[in-house]
């Protein structure tokens, strides 16, 4: 398929450039591993002082946090570059040449955003679930799969999104900032926030579903009903993100770039 | 004084991105709240009323100063020093009357005069407001300012330092980065040094940078002493060696090399 | 008909902000806008395999035309169709027939070497192995780029970098091309290069080329036909002879001397404009003289040391064609 193909060409591509910047690649990743230790380093010391976290065993939070940075790091390898490369290149005026290949624009982005410094972030977040010592039978593992791959979907809906701000305003640091400040709030379980909180990161920003719920869902908590809505949060997020990004190339085929 | 022109101009300059700034003002007091619901459910979960010896509302006026010492102490100059280096601007910066040092000193104080009003007042009063943080006596509050005054000579001394391996290294991005989450790690930004089992305590404070944060919020709590006083001056004094070296080492290199 | 431009119009809403405090305040609530006429109504045909000239000075609506006709701008009315397909409601299927070069903006990928980049365009034009290979052979070396390519674009110069864009532009074998001010900035002979490669593209692969540009001699050296574009109209449609015929009345002709001359004389139809210890400037009036024989005339007269030959601006053309 050629969309495959173009993208395993760009992955070469970036390989061979990440490559000659060998030892920055090194400390890139383990700046940011460091950083990912963080908060199950909070979270161990609480174990280690107190009670805990309530709802949660030290592995079952390890699997959660695990999680989250599995997502995160995916995300931030496949597309979650292409918001900040995109800004970049409407800012220069390189977008044009996204809009005179024969390819769509969307697929054009997602395909050449790969970043290959995440990579220690996918494969710590791969080791932290493993080594969480959770034990696990084949329908919660599923479930646990499905909503991972719901998680994975809303993220590439929050890259479309920024992207198609990035289009729209160009200058969008501001707002990846904020996106930045609310994602810290997956660092910890939704149950912990209040109402108000919960809401938002389950019906408008779904973050939930990055880390929360596929954890949830592992541990058979979830009632058909909220799977049920939580697959068609995750939908119509999707759609949201495809029609934004619609309406971006629309709005800047017409105003010239 | 020229020194204060300067100052004064990064100030209005930065003024004209108003929207970064009312941003700021949201988003720093916004990351207290993750930390809030955590302890308020750990402290409720497990029926405590102390941890560590924190009491809760102890703990979240923690958070809260961690904030607002963070963006006291802040300091981005290492970008800075890597981008001069790039642009050239290094070389006019080495030639003139003021040291690069001091001009990187005063053109921080700037953003420090903007981060008072934009971060550390929004961020004091929601803390006290929302999350019922504690107010303190005025006599610790001067320690608190004290301490915290030593904690950004500290940090600018220290990012100086860091910062002058842009003469050798080029690209310094992930090696700041890094730096900041050990110094962040290693300062009890993220959590009270109290928590940490005795053995590793010991390490932490062996180290310098506990002056960074982690003092300064004890300040607040009056919990300091003329030790930690001079504790921090001594390391003071040692950081600002470090700066003096290896500036001397990167002024030499870099005439050396030229453009 | 290969390309077919009818009533085509592109208008832009250009906002106006009052400065200050207040004007943001006003501009949250009603904002003031202008329209701008880029390009007003206009309508041509091109036939396959011909060089044809957009000219017309800055802002005349030459790159939003070409715009238009790449797909890449929606027209605000009008209807245009090249090789069949409606550009803007077509884009990516049509957009395989044909290269574009933005003269300004790149096409290359910034912080790699071109080689990577026509690799990647291989696959996203889907180009057959064996055709990539040859086609990119024979370019690379018509165009003399063959150290370059390895090396990032963000290091090349700019003529360096053109010649790369060209294959970008060609390495799928389009139909058409549209060059928007291919040759800015380019040094004199890194445009001659440049002329030498469109005009082989044009005569022997049979290529219909538009080009865009506000430097006349890109156009006498490769286009028969040119369109003159102002304000967003078409002023001439037609060959380049009869535009030159009629409108370009003088040419000047630069000199300098090895030796101050006191007194210089010329042939008919040759006036001294201008004259400083060892240069002058001549305008040759084409009605009654040519400037190859006032060439001949200064080398046979004068010890010459250099010579140069200064196109009228477009500007004043499009001057001479409105007082027509």
């Amino acid at each position: 398929m050629r969309a495959l193909k173009v993208f395993l060409k760009f992955l070469e591509i970036e390989w061979g450039k990440t490559m000659a910047y060998r030892i920055n690649f090194l400390l890139h990743n383990l700046s940011i591993l460091l950083s990912d230790i963080l908060s199950p380093l909070l979270a161990i010391l609480i174990y280690h002082n107190t009670p805990g976290i309530p709802g949660w065993t030290l592995s079952q939070f390890l699997l959660f946090y695990g999680t989250n940075i599995f997502v995160w790091g995916l995300a931030g390898f496949f597309f979650l570059p292409m918001s900040w490369r995109t800004s970049w290149k409407v800012r220069i005026g390189l977008f044009d040449q996204i809009l005179v290949r024969p390819i769509k624009p969307v697929l054009h982005l997602t395909l050449t955003s790969v970043d290959l410094d995440k990579i220690g972030e996918v494969i710590l977040g791969l080791l932290i679930i493993l080594l969480s010592g959770v034990k696990f039978d084949p329908i919660q593992l599923s479930m646990y799969l499905l909503f991972l791959g719901c998680g994975i979907l809303v993220m590439y809906s929050l890259s479309l999104m920024l992207t198609s701000a990035a289009i729209l305003f160009v200058r969008v640091k501001n707002i990846f900032h904020i996106i930045w400040v609310l994602g810290e709030f997956t660092e910890y379980p939704l149950s912990l926030y209040s109402a108000p909180f919960r809401f938002f990161f389950t019906f408008i920003l779904p973050f939930g579903l990055v880390s929360f719920y596929p954890a949830y869902a592992f541990f058979g908590l979830l009632e058909s009903s909220t799977i049920l809505s939580l697959l068609l949060i995750t939908a119509l997020f999707f759609l949201l993100a495809l029609k934004m990004f619609d309406f971006a190339i629309k709005r800047y085929t017409s105003a010239g770039g | 004084m020229k020194r204060w022109g300067l100052a004064k101009a990064i100030a209005s300059n930065a003024m004209a991105y108003k929207l970064d700034f009312v941003l700021w003002a949201i988003l720093h007091p916004l990351q207290i709240a993750v930390y809030y619901f955590l302890w308020v459910s750990v402290y409720k979960y497990g029926g405590l009323e102390y941890v560590a010896g924190y009491s809760l509302n102890n703990m979240i006026t923690y958070y809260v100063l961690s904030i607002v010492v963070g963006a006291l102490t802040w300091v981005g100059i290492e970008e800075e020093i890597e981008e001069d280096i790039v642009s050239g601007n290094m070389i006019q910066k080495m030639t003139k009357p003021m040291s690069v040092g001091e001009y990187f000193f005063f053109e921080n104080i700037g953003y420090k005069l903007l981060a008072v009003p934009l971060i550390v007042v929004p961020t004091l009063l929601l803390g006290y407001l929302l999350f019922g943080a504690q107010l303190t006596s005025f006599p610790n509050l001067l320690l608190f300012s004290l301490f915290s005054l030593i904690a950004m000579v500290m940090n600018f001394l220290l990012s100086l330092t860091v910062g002058a391996l842009a003469f050798w290294m080029k690209k310094i991005h992930s090696l700041v980065r890094l730096k900041r989450t050990a110094f962040f790690l290693l300062s009890g930004g993220l959590f009270p040094l109290e928590l940490l089992p005795t053995g590793v305590r010991a390490l932490f404070d062996l180290l310098p940078f506990k002056y960074l944060l982690y003092v300064p919020i004890k300040a607040y709590f009056g919990e300091v002493g003329v030790e930690h006083f001079l504790l921090s001056l001594g390391w003071v004094l040692f950081t600002y060696l470090c700066y003096k070296l290896i500036w001397r080492r990167a002024y030499k290199q870099f005439k050396g090399v030229g453009v | 008909m290969i390309i077919r431009v009818r009533e085509l119009r592109k208008e832009f809403k250009t906002y106006k902000k009052e400065p200050g405090i207040i004007g943001s305040l006003k501009s949250l609530v009603r904002r003031r806008y202008k329209i701008k006429v880029a390009v007003d109504d206009i309508s041509f045909d091109v036939k396959k395999g011909e060089f044809l000239g957009f000219i017309g000075p800055n802002g005349a609506g030459k790159s939003t035309t070409i715009k238009m006709l790449t797909g890449i701008l929606t027209p605000t009315s009008g209807e245009a169709k090249v090789l069949g397909f409606v550009p803007w409601k077509q884009r990516e299927k049509y957009v395989k027939h044909i290269g574009v070069i933005f003269g300004q903006k790149s096409q290359l990928w910034w912080d790699l070497p071109p080689l990577d980049t026509f690799h990647l365009l291989k696959e996203i034009y889907e180009i057959d192995e064996k055709e990539f290979e040859e086609r990119l052979e024979r370019l690379v070396k018509l165009l003399e780029v063959k150290d370059v390519q390895k090396i990032p674009v963000r290091n090349l110069s700019l003529g360096e970098r053109m010649k790369c864009e060209f294959i970008t532009a060609l390495l799928h074998d389009p139909k058409v091309l549209f060059l928007d001010e291919p040759t800015i900035g380019l040094d004199v002979v890194a445009k001659e290069n440049i002329r030498k490669f469109l005009m082989l593209m044009n005569k022997r692969e049979k290529k219909t080329i538009i080009l865009t540009t506000h430097d006349m001699s890109d156009v006498e050296e490769l286009c028969k036909r040119v369109i003159l574009i102002d304000k967003g109209k078409i002023i001439y449609d037609g060959p380049l002879k009869k535009l030159k015929e009629k409108f370009v009345e003088n040419k000047l002709v630069e000199v300098e001397f090895s030796k101050e001359y006191k007194e210089i004389f010329l042939p008919e139809g040759c006036s001294l404009i201008y004259s400083s210890k060892y240069k002058a400037g001549i305008e040759v009036n084409l009605k009654k003289a040519s400037v190859s024989s006032l060439i001949t005339f200064l080398l046979n007269n004068f010890e010459v040391k250099d010579l140069s030959i200064k196109e009228p601006k477009i500007e004043e053309v499009i001057r001479k064609v409105y007082e027509s």
